[in-house]
């Protein structure tokens, strides 16, 4: 059940990527036409992202002690020391950032060219700092992976 | 004189955003570097990370607020190339800070 909260955390995180991916591409071809589906999904981003926050945040409160003890005593301890304090303190930023995407998106994004590149280059953020969350959870999970493989011919 | 495209709600988040973004990195540094501070935050809440993120919502909402209504309801007087620098500068330089910490402390 734990592992498959964090199958959820990471899978919610990749949908948040995917869609503000696809706010970053209706905002380049911005006109009357898509501007409420450029609102609505900007809206997505932000459920998707605090579930992403709220999901990981309950699986890293309860349940990531143990992992944490096992990677720490592992050959990957910076899989922790900084990849897993990195990313739970950028992600309390990122979730602030994310959640400007619909107040970004009340302007009128078609007309207004500085709205446009506001909202180019927050989801460009939000795209590449969540490719960097992906991996380092990647990064976490092998820290915890290499520190339980048995030692080979020690 | 601002010559912004953008609403106030709009720019009053931005600059929040900036502003919560860079204090974050520095509560950060400030709880990991005085185990008072580190072992209060951990007796507000269940845990010192679900206390920093609520003292950085408090904050950002707080702020954005107040923002939005400043400068006679117009929000901060930038011109969107300003807001837009301070509000991706603002927000990598947390990363910087967060991540340049445990980079030499870690």
């Amino acid at each position: 059940m734990t592992l498959a909260i964090l199958l959820l955390h990471a899978l919610t995180g990749m949908l948040f990527i995917f869609t503000a991916g696809f706010v970053f591409v209706d905002t380049l071809n911005a006109s009357a036409d898509n501007i409420e589906r450029i609102r609505l999904m900007s809206r997505l981003v932000v459920v998707l992202l605090w579930l992403t926050y709220f999901i990981g945040g309950w699986w890293y409160v309860v349940n990531y002690a143990p992992e944490k003890a096992f990677i720490m005593k592992g050959p990957w301890k910076f899989a922790h020391s900084l990849v897993m304090e990195t990313k739970e303190h950028v992600f309390l930023g990122l979730l602030l950032l994310g959640t400007l995407l619909p107040i970004i998106a009340t302007n009128d994004i078609h007309k207004s060219a500085g709205a446009r590149k506001l909202m180019l280059w927050v989801t460009t953020l939000l795209v590449l700092v969540g490719f960097g969350m992906d991996g380092a959870g990647a990064i976490i999970s092998l820290g915890a992976k290499v520190a339980l493989l048995p030692v080979v011919g020690g | 004189m601002s010559t912004s495209t953008l609403n106030a709600q709009t720019r009053g988040f931005c600059l929040s955003v900036a502003i919560t973004s860079v204090a974050s990195a520095l509560l950060m540094v400030a709880k990991e570097t005085n185990p008072g501070l580190m072992g209060f935050m951990k007796t507000i809440t269940v845990h010192h990370w679900v206390s920093h993120g609520i003292f950085n919502l408090l904050l950002f909402l707080a702020l954005g607020m107040l923002l939005a209504r400043s400068n006679n309801g117009q929000g901060p007087a930038m011109d969107d190339d300003q807001l837009i620098n301070v509000t991706a500068g603002g927000f990598l330089l947390g990363c910087a800070i967060i991540a340049g910490f445990f980079l030499i402390g870690g």
